[in-house]
């Protein structure tokens, strides 16, 4: 449902308005189901965007595992229980975190220029994602409550 | 062997595994690709057809008006045909004299965009044609407005398609005007770059930008688009320009796709 919302924001509002739902799908069941969810999670989400892209497949596999991961990391050791901007901050660095990874990764395949990447990708996605983080959250939240995942 | 090093060493194996993955033959992953496409796409399609609908009945006016004008386009065009016939007739006979070789004529193959990739790394669709339709890797795409882009990959019933917008697109192209040659490829920000132009190459924004006889994929003078900004490296002596594409990509329903020999 993520995927198909994230293509139905792109086709709506262009390139301004794309928050990368499916990361923050990973966080969450990290944050709140632990690291094997989140892992699984990464896969599935990662196989969906790499089905679609005409580059090297496993991109964004990779690239969401070890956003998996790293939410782990700082779970462990920064992580200060039910805090709102702890969460945020969160998402704020693995969302940045996976557009750098991404963006290097791309480097081995395709010609990218990093100003390009931070001006067209970096700043809307890592804004848009963090700015919507809890009101994501709070309906994901809901949902594992109500279907108890 | 403990569990929790059980535990490390099975997190590893996962990170090693989805690194290896970028190194794999993507045909041997094709199956798997296509049916997460195929999955992904219809509720997708389903969700557009009212929104399209609804979108064509908000710009009724601005589509009549649009009508209107291409209508008159069409028959000053058409009187503008008739002399160009003439010439065409002409240039065949005298190139027949020189015994130049004759252009190609190439069939092609009409396609329904099925999916798009809504990530902003990458610029491509996937239609409804595929090998079964002898559609291979490399053949161009085009639409009335231009180029498109080209087949990336290919399944039995459908393929996908690079567009120019995409960082790893290139083709050989060359100014309509100028006859200056450059290679234009994507870029991340929608529109395309021609580089490899000189510091003094003849080129002005508005110029038309069409595919060059250079290119071992496209057939010559297919429309790219039109150059918006003109960048000059004195130190590097060397330039580039931003292209408009000619064709509104993120509007594309149906293409065409060329087959060559």
């Amino acid at each position: 449902m993520a995927f198909i919302l994230e293509h139905l924001l792109s086709v709506a509002f262009g390139p301004w308005l794309r928050p990368n739902l499916l990361l923050l799908l990973v966080v969450f069941f990290n944050l709140f189901r632990g690291i094997r969810y989140s892992l699984f999670t990464a896969i599935v989400a990662g196989l969906f965007r790499d089905s679609f892209a005409v580059h090297a497949f496993g991109i964004h596999i990779f690239s969401f595992v070890m956003c998996a991961y790293l939410t782990t990391f700082l779970k462990w050791y920064f992580y200060r229980a039910g805090s709102h901007s702890f969460r945020i901050a969160m998402v704020l660095l693995v969302s940045s975190a996976n557009v750098y990874m991404h963006g290097f990764l791309m480097l081995m395949f395709v010609p990218l220029r990093l100003s390009e990447v931070f001006g067209q990708i970096f700043l809307p996605e890592v804004l848009c994602t963090t700015a919507i983080t809890p009101m994501v959250f709070n309906y994901l939240k809901q949902c594992a409550l109500k279907y108890s995942v | 062997m403990s569990r929790a090093k059980t535990k490390l060493f099975a997190y590893i194996f996962i990170i090693i595994v989805a690194f290896g993955l970028l190194f794999t033959r993507s045909s041997f992953l094709n199956p798997l690709k296509y049916t997460v496409i195929k999955g992904a796409s219809w509720p997708v399609r389903l969700i557009l057809v009212p929104l399209r609908e609804a979108k064509k009945f908000l710009y009724y006016h601005r589509t009549f008006d649009e009508y209107m004008r291409l209508r008159r386009e069409v028959n000053v065009l058409q009187a503008r045909l008739v002399g160009l016939e003439e010439l065409s007739r002409e240039n065949n006979r005298l190139a027949g004299l020189l015994g130049l070789k004759r252009e190609l004529i190439y069939s092609s193959v009409a396609a329904n965009v099925i999916g798009r990739d809504p990530s902003k790394w990458n610029a491509s669709i996937v239609i409804d044609k595929g090998s079964q339709d002898q559609i291979r890797v490399g053949l161009p795409v085009v639409n009335a407005l231009g180029v498109v882009g080209k087949v990336a990959e290919v399944s039995q019933d459908s393929a996908k398609v690079i567009l120019i917008t995409d960082p790893g697109f290139s083709v050989a192209a060359l100014d309509q005007r100028s006859r200056e040659i450059g290679l234009v490829s994507g870029s991340l920000q929608g529109l395309c770059r021609m580089r490899y132009l000189t510091f003094n190459a003849d080129v002005e924004v508005q110029d038309q930008i069409i595919t060059s006889k250079l290119s071992s994929d496209f057939p010559e003078g297919l429309l790219i688009g039109e150059i918006t900004r003109i960048h000059k490296d004195e130190r590097e002596n060397t330039a580039y320009c931003l292209i408009e594409p000619s064709v509104f990509l993120s509007q594309l329903e149906e293409v065409l796709v060329i087959i060559t020999e």
